[in-house]
């Protein structure tokens, strides 16, 4: 069970750095850096987005601890 | 060597989590106020030096009915690259070139485009002579670019084209050429060519009947000049002697313009100055009672250990080192606090103060990042002075005894 939800951690994670490169990279941005969608909109998902990436690898890290820890209390 | 998590500090504050939440918001607080405000404050003066390195003219002259207009404020124009166009003849222009004590002058010719409603903005765009200007080469040159040939531009940093893009104005196409350094006003949305294209591009907007000035030949009017003042005479003689003797203009310090801009960027530089002072002053207070009455209700806690056998020392050291821990974590939280919802959004912030605003490079950012963690953590260490100094001297047999 550890095992499943430490992959879905860690696919949440992958996906917060790809929605990440959504606005500018994937998807043109408007010609003045001084409109909303580069004022606001991009460090608003970019913002976000990080922080998905951060809860999503602290989750990974700790359901594969657990994981560890009950195949050792399962093996001994 | 002993595990932090062994230490008596971290287990007091383990086992206080709704009182040791508390105090690192206030670390939070105090660490997240001084970084956000070093970072406007750098901001706003780093925009301010831009401007003025951008200056180099100290004379401005303009057409003297573009000084009635209350739509157009010269000095954003010409200071800033704020909207607005006006033109005067050429010939008169030539005069005031002419003028004893000009050492060097330049014409500079502006249009603004128009917006083509969703989604868009107007552009300034800003003509200049190659041969004579002294105020924009400097800076194409500071950025590594070359002067625009025929049918070229130069645009702003905000403006996402690159050199190699084609951009189309009034149905003429120019090619861009270089892209500028950022300066933090609007200037940086802006777009620089040369005389020829400005001119092609005046005709055309004339054309389509979206020039609201009444121009009959674009080669034969200019916008403003700019001059520098020789050595041997004084800005005010020049500026005095055009007024006088050429009409229909009007001739203005640029130093005296740039007043008005430098006010209003002190006066929102002293606000923001003022407001993380007080944020920060009001946290430390609050810390140094906080830290005061925590310690006093654990007065026989700390009785307790000093009967174990704790030295006056090792009980002074615990309470320093909760209040260290508690302004670490606190002013780490304060600090990616401001990294993650202040520094991205310094564009935005800029455009609402709508002065100049120029955010400073990752390299200082970093620098006051670091510096903020550490007034946070030496905010909270001075806070538990004086109350640890206290609990260290108090007797324990009397603290023992109080009900």
């Amino acid at each position: 069970m550890h095992g499943v939800k430490a992959g879905l951690s860690f696919a949440i994670a992958v996906q917060g750095a790809v929605c990440a490169l959504l606005p500018g990279t994937f998807i043109p941005l408007c010609m003045m850096q001084s409109m909303r969608c580069h004022t606001l909109m991009r460090p608003a998902v970019t913002v976000l987005c990080v922080l998905l990436v951060i809860a999503g690898v602290l989750g990974s890290v700790v359901h594969i601890r657990q994981c560890g820890r009950h195949h050792e209390k399962t093996d001994g | 060597m002993k595990k932090l998590t062994d230490s008596l500090s971290f287990k007091n504050i383990k086992n206080r989590p709704g009182r040791s939440m508390a105090l690192v918001m206030l670390c939070a607080l105090l660490s997240f106020s001084v970084f956000c405000g070093t970072l406007v404050v750098r901001s706003l003066s780093g925009g301010l030096e831009s401007m003025k390195r951008r200056l180099g003219a100290d004379i401005m002259v303009v057409p003297f009915e573009a000084t009635t207009k209350s739509d157009i404020a010269l000095e954003n124009v010409v200071l800033l690259g704020n909207m607005g166009y006006f033109y005067m003849e050429r010939s008169v222009a030539d005069k005031i070139m002419a003028r004893e004590g000009v050492e060097r002058a330049s014409t500079q010719c502006y249009l603004s485009t128009v917006s083509s409603g969703c989604c868009s903005l107007p552009v300034q765009i800003v003509g200049f002579d190659p041969e004579t200007d002294f105020t924009i080469t400097p800076w194409i040159r500071e950025g590594g670019g070359a002067k625009p040939g025929d049918g070229e531009v130069i645009v702003g940093h905000k403006l996402n084209a690159f050199p190699g893009d084609t951009l189309t104005f009034y149905g003429v196409d120019v090619k861009v050429a270089a892209k500028l350094a950022e300066t933090g006003t609007d200037l940086d949305t802006a777009i620089y060519t040369g005389e020829n294209t400005i001119r092609r591009l005046i005709q055309a907007s004339v054309d389509l009947n979206l020039n609201t000035q009444k121009v009959s030949d674009p080669a034969k009017v200019t916008s403003c000049v700019l001059l520098s003042v020789a050595d041997g005479y004084s800005v005010d003689e020049v500026l005095n002697d055009i007024n006088i003797h050429v009409r229909k203009v009007k001739a203005y310090r640029t130093s005296g313009m740039m007043e008005t801009i430098t006010s209003s960027l002190a006066s929102v530089s002293w606000f923001s100055g003022v407001l993380a002072g007080s944020v920060w002053l009001f946290s430390l207070v609050i810390l140094v009672i906080v830290f005061s009455m925590n310690v006093n209700e654990r007065k026989r806690e700390f009785a307790v250990l000093r009967t174990a056998g704790a030295s006056a020392k090792q009980v002074a050291r615990i309470v320093t080192g909760e209040s260290v821990l508690l302004s670490c974590a606190g002013s780490a939280i304060g600090v990616l606090c401001g990294l993650f919802f202040v520094v991205p959004f310094s564009g935005l912030i800029g455009e609402m103060l709508d002065v100049p605003f120029l955010r400073p490079g990752a390299l200082q950012i970093a620098l006051f990042a670091v510096l903020s963690l550490a007034a946070g953590i030496a905010c909270g260490a001075l806070a538990s002075t004086r109350a640890s100094h206290r609990i260290s001297r108090s007797d324990a047999g009397l603290a023992l005894r109080e009900a």
